[in-house]
């Protein structure tokens, strides 16, 4: 864990932060592909397959940071690492939820 | 300059005598402006103070047209007030409850509490809090003192077009909204990165981000939420205020534009402005219950991950408040999850406090009382919120009373009980003495009953049919008794706040000196021992309760046994720390007192009164001076390295100065360039927006009005070599002595010029097409995405020239560069954010086509 640099920081920002990263582009795709995708000439089955592939990305992008911050080890503040690793694999979690809520929508409104 | 973090060292507390006369020259530094010159404060004691009193003043004004409103509604046919200043009131208070009076008083706490809990002695930019207090205050009595001149805004709110647009709203009362708040909405954007980079930067030694208080983790996604969500908003009364003055079609159907736009802009603010609002709340009550209950906070790193869930979830919910306006019902699904997601990292926080309160033995103090009844409140709040997230309820209850006891369970419940839990629990820690605990008890009691009263019988009125803001009704529908019995309850409420007021009044007596201390036995370090200084050396901190863990480290802090127990380089500092570890980097100069920053505020809120009133010539006057007033400021702002490392204790010797990415004003600058981005992207979604509406007012359709390639190609070569012209300004000034400073203001003044000449010759591209503002929606926009682009580039040139005459003035080296690096990370973000507008702008319509 990066103490004194700025891009450290960042690193250590992004990582904590990436399960609700990716919840947000997961619904910023889903909501967008919905609301710009038919003035682009998409067909609903079209927004949908994307949707659902998007959800699925998403879901696999967040189960791999869960993974990869399970698997990390501690190098310089050992607790101060667990922590934040423990608050990014929750994030991950409840994000993963929110994703995986946004497709229950696309499998129970009709066409 | 170095920006290596020292690692800590042990032996502390140091058991040795301090030196005589260190105190004293501490108390010398510190201490603050008497008589007039008490409105140069910077402190954040006495701003946050300041802050917070004037969001209490603005609470009462606000509370009062609330009265009015109910003594209108108690009986039918009343003629108590007419329409129209029935309209006014109803848009005064909930717009000065959310803009003058919920955000401003969570800021104001963090400005007043943030550096005590992270024993720093000041925020990193205290004439920045200042500012934003000034502005605030005197936007804000302008923008009340409205009322009294049937000037105020009148069409609720949040203001919808075509309602507010000039046709349906000719007079002035809606421009006062639209200038006032988006003012005001950028002091709050000051106060967010004041409290950003304070949080990251300014930390005790040790106080790694695992050990943060939770209210200062709920205050950095507060802030972080103010950074992303409010330039929405800022754009949208932007946008509306041109339409209104220019004529530019944005939002009238028959020019390509669409009201809904505004919906959109206005409520992606509007939603997480009920988090941004209640999030800050919800970290004091995690501070106070682990007081009341002594014993730990059940779960924290569980409500530290609901605060972080809970501040994105709440981005995708703004189209919950749409249900209503004809949306696919695809759409409308998607926000309705969403709605329902974001209960669930609510929910967790109110679990933990629950398990906390059942772990421990909770003390039944006023402050106790209150979060009890906010719980009850918030969770009732939360439910009917849950009932609304369901799109065929929200339908039956759209626009009905229903919604209004809906919000008033979230925002008065979820944020105000909270709040005066907090003045109960924090006055001792800035005051002489506790509040009183029996008026305290009668004021629970009178507000709690009082809310339930009123706000209750609302759901029932609502679901009986009874619309939100109408200033009266027929007696024969069956709403005359529940009425009545509402605006009983509102005047308890209002008695209930009046006791409080008279117990601040009483016992509170603001003395930063001498406090009440620890009278809680609380954990955390904003119980330490202060004094206008805080506290008098900064500890060691190995626990999230310190004080708990540590029954000495009062003691130990106030003898002056931790870091920097004096002044180093004799002004006001505090310690820089690493962002996540708080590990000792430098010491910062605080500014002290000054009257430029105070000036700065005074002209920019005149600037924009003025601009309100259409008096153009003063508003312009103001302007001038307000640019002086800044300029005035910031000349002080770079001291430069002018002391030696100093030791701070413990053999550690830090730097004074820090430049570069390690600087706290690059972390500003950043946070900024992240408003600024925030505001094109709600542009860009504007665009792709009303392109779906109305595609037939764009040029692929039309065939006409975009300029020839060569236009936007030659305006991207004039953007990038002026970018290149400063990234080469930049290494000159590293180059220093071997070539002298004119290569650096040579190049500095060519990147102006260039810069001016690409934007200019984006708008003549544009121009020379016949294509004018207000022909269409199309075309109102990529004026837009021109004139944001202009205040950028203007913004860059004028940090150029002042860059450039800080050098001649000789306060620009190498070394002394902080800034030239906050000028050249504005300037490589207007051309970007220019890159991107010529792409859009010329790009897609071609695409698109």
């Amino acid at each position: 864990m990066s103490s004194g640099r700025p891009s450290g920081f960042v690193r250590a920002l992004l990582l904590l932060l990436s399960g609700p990263l990716i919840w947000f582009a997961h619904f910023s795709l889903i909501y967008g592909a919905q609301g710009f995708g038919g003035a682009f000439g998409f067909t609903t089955g079209g927004i949908r397959a994307f949707a659902w592939a998007a959800t699925f990305i998403a879901g696999a992008a967040i189960a791999a940071i869960y993974v990869r911050v399970q698997r990390q080890r501690p190098s310089s503040d050992p607790e101060t690492v667990r922590s934040l690793a423990r608050t990014t694999r929750w994030l991950a979690v409840l994000s993963l939820g929110a994703v995986l809520l946004q497709a229950l929508v696309l499998a129970v409104i009709p066409r | 300059m170095s920006d290596e973090a020292h690692t800590l060292p042990s032996g502390y507390p140091n058991p040795l005598p301090r030196p005589k006369g260190e105190l004293e020259r501490l108390e010398a530094v510190w201490a603050p402006p008497t008589g007039i010159r008490i409105l140069t404060a910077v402190n954040n004691t006495y701003i946050g103070l300041f802050y917070v009193g004037a969001a209490l003043l603005f609470f009462v004004l606000a509370g009062i047209l609330a009265l009015l409103m109910r003594v209108q509604l108690a009986v039918p046919g009343n003629d108590f007030i007419s329409q129209g200043t029935y309209n006014q009131l109803f848009t005064m208070h909930g717009t000065v409850m959310m803009f003058l009076f919920a955000v401003p008083v969570v800021e104001a706490i963090g400005i007043l509490l943030l550096p005590q809990m992270q024993a720093a002695r000041d925020l990193p930019f205290p004439r920045l809090g200042a500012f934003a207090f000034w502005t605030y205050l005197i936007g804000g009595l302008f923008f009340f003192g409205s009322l009294f001149f049937g000037l105020a805004p009148d069409g609720g709110w949040f203001m919808y077009p075509p309602l507010t647009s000039t046709e349906y709203s000719p007079a002035e009362n809606a421009d006062f909204w639209l200038v006032g708040i988006g003012f005001i909405e950028i002091s709050a954007i000051a106060g967010a990165i004041e409290i950003i980079v304070g949080i990251l930067r300014t930390r005790a030694p040790g106080m790694t981000l695992d050990k943060l208080p939770i209210f200062a983790w709920s205050m950095l996604v507060f802030a972080g939420m103010i950074v992303f969500a409010f330039p929405a908003v800022i754009l949208a009364t932007f946008l509306l205020e041109l339409e209104r003055a220019f004529a530019w079609p944005f939002f009238i159907p028959e020019f390509g534009g669409d009201p809904l736009l505004w919906q959109h802009l206005f409520w992606f603010f509007g939603h997480p402005e009920v988090y941004i609002i209640f999030l800050p709340a919800a970290g004091m009550v995690s501070m106070i219950v682990p007081t009341m209950c002594g014993v730990p906070l059940v779960g924290y790193r569980l409500i530290v991950v609901a605060l972080v869930a809970t501040g994105f979830f709440s981005f995708g919910l703004w189209v919950h408040h749409m249900f209503a306006t004809g949306i696919p019902s695809l759409s409308l699904a998607f926000f309705s999850a969403a709605s329902m997601a974001v209960a669930v990292p609510s929910g967790i926080q109110v679990f933990a406090w629950i398990a906390t309160i059942a772990s421990g033995r909770l003390r039944f103090t006023v402050p106790s009382l209150f979060i009890l009844g906010f719980l009850a409140i918030f969770v009732i709040g939360g439910l009917t919120g849950v009932m609304v997230a369901l799109v065929p309820f929200d339908w039956q209850a759209h626009d009905t009373f229903f919604i209004v006891a809906h919000l008033h369970y979230v925002l008065f419940g979820g944020m105000v009980f909270p709040l005066f839990a907090a003045i109960y629990y924090w006055v001792p820690a800035v005051g002489r003495k506790p509040l009183s605990e029996r008026l305290g008890r009668w004021s629970f009691w009178l507000m709690f009953v009082g809310f339930n009263v009123t706000f209750f019988p609302m759901h029932i009125l609502g679901l009986m049919g009874m619309p939100r803001r109408v200033y009266t009704y027929p007696e024969n529908l069956g709403w005359d008794g529940i009425n009545l019995l509402s605006t009983l309850g509102a005047f308890m409420i209002a008695t209930g706040v009046l006791v409080c007021l008279i117990d601040l009044a009483r016992n509170f007596r603001f003395t930063p000196s001498e406090n009440a201390g620890n009278v809680w036995q609380a954990g955390t370090l904003d119980w330490l021992p202060t004094d206008v200084y805080g506290n008098r050396s900064i500890p060691i901190v190995t626990s999230r309760e310190p004080l708990r863990d540590d029954p000495k480290l009062s003691k130990d802090v106030e003898a002056g046994r931790y870091f920097l127990p004096g002044t180093a380089t004799g002004k006001r500092e505090t310690l820089i720390t690493s962002a996540i570890d708080a590990l000792p980097q430098a010491i910062l100069q605080v500014p002290g007192p000054s009257w430029r920053s105070f000036f700065a505020a005074v002209f920019t809120a005149a600037f924009f009164l003025l601009l309100t009133v259409k008096l153009v010539w003063p508003a312009i006057a103001c302007g001038i001076a307000a640019l002086v007033a800044m300029i005035a400021w910031l000349w002080q702002t770079d001291p430069g390295r002018n002391h030696a490392p100093v030791d701070i204790g413990g053999g550690i010797k830090v730097p004074v100065y820090l430049t570069g990415p390690a600087s706290h004003s690059w972390w500003a600058m950043v946070v900024l360039l992240l408003v600024a981005a925030s505001m094109f992207i709600a542009l860009v979604f504007s665009y792709l927006y009303l392109w779906t509406v109305s595609p037939d007012v764009w040029p692929a359709t039309t065939g006409e009005h975009l300029p020839a390639a060569h236009w936007p190609f030659i305006s991207a070569a004039a953007l990038l070599l002026a970018s290149l012209a400063v990234a080469l300004s930049g290494r000159m000034l590293a180059a220093g002595a071997k070539i002298g400073p004119w290569p650096l203001r040579a190049g500095l003044a060519a990147a102006s010029a260039v810069l001016a000449v690409g934007w200019l010759l984006d708008l003549c591209g544009v121009w020379q097409t016949g294509l004018r503002p207000d022909d269409s929606s199309y075309a109102a926009l990529v004026y837009t995405f021109i004139v944001i682009e202009g205040l950028l580039v203007a913004s860059a040139i004028v940090m150029a020239l002042f860059t450039i005459a800080r050098s001649i003035a000789g306060l620009l080296t190498p070394i002394r560069r902080v800034t030239f690096d906050n000028t050249m990370l504005l300037w490589h973000y207007a051309v970007a954010q220019g890159l991107i507008g010529l792409l859009i702008v010329h790009g897609f319509p071609r695409i698109a086509g």
